[in-house]
């Protein structure tokens, strides 16, 4: 008989620590290696949206329990969108992605194990990744006959250049976690046993930065990559911030 | 006066900031809640409300105009102008796969 647990446990954990400075969002489909369907599409929407909207969340924790990160989207779902015209209409009603991005505070992921297709994507959307020394990154995508639907056509060019990010879609090739940070997509290697003291640590020290600073400087520089130089720079002088007294 | 982007206080310890806003007031059963930056503190042993609200889930007043986003959970009979709030469920989407 299935466990009956199993059904009601929430594909997604949420919560607030450091008196409510840090949000910690957890991927909980352990038995699934954290596979994205639509229960999680819904915790992740309500949970970032929280994050958005509460006051006083000045970082993001996100993490994964069990084997895995995530291995990206759940293969029972795939084909299963009513149409395509009404597939798009969701992405646009419920834009977790972009609810991701967008977030004015400090993003970090914390990975181990698995991190497949849109696991590895959703946490280059983040703005840090600290990896266990156990994490295997990877974008199968493209051999599936799919293309990456989690932004990572957008952020790997960004963060590698055209050449290894098309190498890296094209061919669904492995990277480990030295391999990872050696590219720049990983900001810290750390034992699968320290992974979430040491990112919980990083959050913790993000979260006593001012919240307006780091809304600031993220908006300078997401902003700023999409324009020439000269805009850039005026977009950075355009920006002031006063410290609280 | 439930003013938008305010944190307000219940005395079960559950916390809560207004999404949208109203010329109404929260209260925990008959108990109004408190603005968090007014200072104020609950009486001891002032009465709490029995149910569990949870981390991140959004309340609406029945007529829909005014929400809150629990940003911390804890225990309260959640009411707007003396009506209960009501959860207010995302609406159900299908996959996007």
């Amino acid at each position: 008989m299935r466990p009956r647990t199993a059904a009601r446990r929430p594909a997604v954990l949420f919560d607030l620590v450091d008196d409510g400075r840090v949000a910690v969002i957890t991927l909980n489909r352990p038995e699934r290696m954290n596979a994205y369907d639509r229960a999680m599409r819904d915790g992740l929407y309500e949970a970032l949206t929280a994050v958005r909207d509460g006051a006083g969340v000045r970082a993001l924790l996100l993490c994964g329990n069990g084997p895995a990160f995530s291995t990206g989207g759940d293969v029972r779902e795939f084909g299963s969108a009513p149409s395509p015209t009404r597939a798009r209409e969701v992405r646009w009603l419920r834009d977790v992605w972009g609810a991701l991005r967008r977030l004015p505070v400090v993003t970090i992921a914390a990975v181990h194990g698995y991190a497949v297709g849109g696991g590895f994507e959703m946490a280059l959307l983040c703005d840090q990744v600290v990896a266990s020394s156990d994490a295997r990154f990877a974008l199968p995508e493209t051999s599936l006959a799919m293309l990456p639907g989690v932004a990572g056509t957008q952020t790997l060019p960004r963060l590698l250049g055209l050449g290894r990010a098309l190498h890296l879609t094209l061919t669904g090739a492995w990277l480990d976690a030295a391999g990872a940070r050696e590219l720049g997509l990983v900001a810290k290697v750390v034992s699968p046993g320290r992974l979430r003291a040491v990112a919980l640590a990083q959050a913790r020290r993000a979260a006593r930065l001012d919240g307006r600073l780091v809304a600031l400087l993220k908006r300078a520089v997401d902003e700023g990559l999409d324009l020439p130089l000269a805009a850039g720079l005026a977009l950075e002088r355009r920006m002031v911030f006063i410290p609280s007294a | 006066m439930t003013q938008l982007g305010k944190i307000y206080l219940a005395p079960g310890g559950m916390q809560l900031i207004v999404t949208k806003g109203g010329a109404g007031v929260l209260s925990d059963g008959d108990t109004p809640l408190l603005r968090a930056d007014s200072g104020e503190k609950f009486p001891a042993e002032t009465p709490a409300g029995a149910a569990a609200l949870q981390l991140g889930k959004r309340y609406k007043s029945a007529d829909g105009a005014v929400e809150v986003l629990i940003n911390k959970p804890g225990t309260c009979d959640l009411r707007y102008d003396g009506q209960s709030m009501e959860i207010k469920d995302a609406k159900p989407l299908p996959s996007s796969d």
